[in-house]
């Protein structure tokens, strides 16, 4: 069978905070883009979250994320980027091409650059009855209720309490599900004071030093039980839904595909392309940002997407070493008060041996 | 097993997101019984909302299954739709008169349909692993 081939300048693959300011980026110095999203909508992540977010002008602190996945949607059409949405990437040869289905077709695209913004997927953990319907990613629960929704149960239990499993199981309120509990196995709570408070307002317990043992339910989940690792005694709440907010991972599976050197970086998710504070991958003009490039926020994910679509301006031959150089000077300062005030030590440092390219992993 | 008792999950009023839902309301066919759906929205969601969240029982062990992550990745939701194959549910739209069988194991409980992969659609290869 053969295929239809396209020619591009630069693609961009997913259309979240990261891919968007991408394109936007690369667009406004006249570099034709074309973004490629599975997805029906653009936005990611951000299109599910109906809090408001913190942070400064550059990074839209003040609105909810479905409202900033709009302004950056009509900032990079502005721009000119090509956004094909229901467009599933299948693969990305060593060769360069990329293998696109989409509007019922199938279709290779040649691209002279590429930035890489797949992002992340959630982490499930394996318990007795973790494969039951009704335990789900916490984020996954929120796919159903804030895009779709359906409230994803009537009584929940969330497991973890880092911002993700706090937000969420406030969401659950706001959309008229009870939280039973949150559990946290270590003895602090792992998420920011504002959201913590907003929940317990609400008179949701969070149970610290509490390891999760056991879905229980013939069928589907009818009830968790975890264990009070301080007492020794275990607990049992009832519950039809169970959220599991234990972390997300990099979604790396073109970047490898492709041949891009693949390293181990625990602290950010997990296996993720080897890239530079630039962005670069080993690969030249293969480029990767946000969570992909290593698991944070949606506003470092921005920045990150702006430094990969003026390093795919320049790369291209758009932008000049000087003014490449100027532009992302600015980001990069940008992204290091970001990590200051929400990333861990451990992350910062983590991130500074990835750029000395001090981590070796099983890349080729 | 009849998958509609009256149950109703869908949110109809939000202190952020609004009130009402919006959408054409269709019928859709889970393993023969009519289901009632939202046009266009993901074919897990609308079983979600009427309280079906046992999409099929996996292929190896034949225990119970339903969506995890929502996104399209673990693939635990596989059900088979007539004239697709098998599809993962959270990223298939539901069209009116969509006829869907849970797989039951390696099979779909469709009585006409004897092994995943024979039907016309492009498939994503049968059942769920596990």
């Amino acid at each position: 069978m053969r295929l239809r081939r396209e020619r591009a300048e630069l693609v961009v693959v997913g259309a979240g905070p990261a891919g968007l300011c991408a394109a936007a980026t690369a667009a406004r110095q006249g570099v034709p883009v074309v973004v490629l999203d599975e997805n029906t909508y653009t936005g990611g992540q951000l299109r599910k979250q109906i809090h408001r977010f913190f942070g400064s002008g550059h990074h839209f602190a003040g609105l909810r994320g479905f409202e900033i996945a709009d302004i950056l949607a009509d900032e990079a059409k502005g721009c000119g980027a090509d956004i094909r949405l229901g467009s599933f990437v299948q693969g990305f040869f060593p060769s360069g091409e990329l293998m696109v289905e989409g509007e019922g077709e199938v279709y290779l695209v040649e691209p002279e650059a590429v930035v890489l913004c797949t992002g992340a997927m959630e982490r499930a953990l394996p318990f007795p009855g973790w494969t039951l319907p009704g335990v789900m990613g916490a984020g996954a629960a929120q796919t159903l209720m804030n895009l779709h929704r359906v409230l994803p149960g009537r009584k929940v239990v969330m497991v973890g309490s880092g911002n993700v499993g706090l937000i969420v199981a406030y969401q659950l309120l706001q959309a008229g599900a009870e939280v039973q509990a949150v559990l946290e196995i270590s003895s602090r709570v792992g998420g920011y004071r504002v959201h913590e408070t907003k929940l317990r307002r609400e008179g949701v317990p969070i149970f610290l030093r509490h390891r999760l043992v056991a879905a229980l339910g013939n069928g589907e989940v009818e009830a968790v039980v975890a264990e009070d690792m301080e007492r020794g005694v275990y607990r049992r709440w009832e519950a039809d839904c169970l959220c599991l907010a234990l972390g997300m991972s990099p979604l790396v599976e073109l970047a490898a595909m492709r041949g891009c050197r693949m390293v181990y970086v625990p602290e950010l998710g997990g296996t993720l392309p080897w890239h530079s504070q630039e962005m670069t991958t080993s690969v030249p003009g293969i480029f990767v940002a946000g969570d992909a490039a290593g698991v944070e926020e949606a506003s470092v994910a921005m920045d990150e997407g702006r430094l990969a679509g003026l390093g795919a301006a320049r790369f291209l031959g758009r932008l000049g070493d000087e003014e490449y150089r100027k532009a992302a000077e600015e980001i990069k300062e940008r992204l290091t008060v970001l990590r200051a005030g929400s990333g861990t030590e451990a992350k910062r440092r983590a991130r500074e041996s990835l750029w000395r390219d001090e981590l070796r992993g099983p890349g080729r | 097993m009849c998958p509609v008792d009256g149950e109703d999950l869908r949110i109809k009023r939000h202190p952020v997101l609004g009130d009402g839902v919006a959408g054409r309301e269709v019928t859709i066919w889970l393993d023969g019984e009519p289901v009632p759906a939202m046009e266009g929205e993901p074919l897990a969601a609308a079983l979600y909302a009427v309280g079906i969240r046992r999409l099929g029982l996996s292929s190896r062990r034949r225990e119970p299954r339903g969506a995890f992550c929502m996104i399209g990745r673990c693939s635990e939701c596989m059900v088979f739709v007539e004239g697709l194959g098998s599809v993962r549910a959270c990223r298939t739209r539901v069209e009116e008169g969509m006829r869907v069988w849970r797989y039951e194991g390696k099979r779909p409980l469709s009585p006409g349909i004897s092994s995943p992969g024979i039907s016309s659609g492009g498939g994503e290869g049968g059942g769920n692993p596990g």
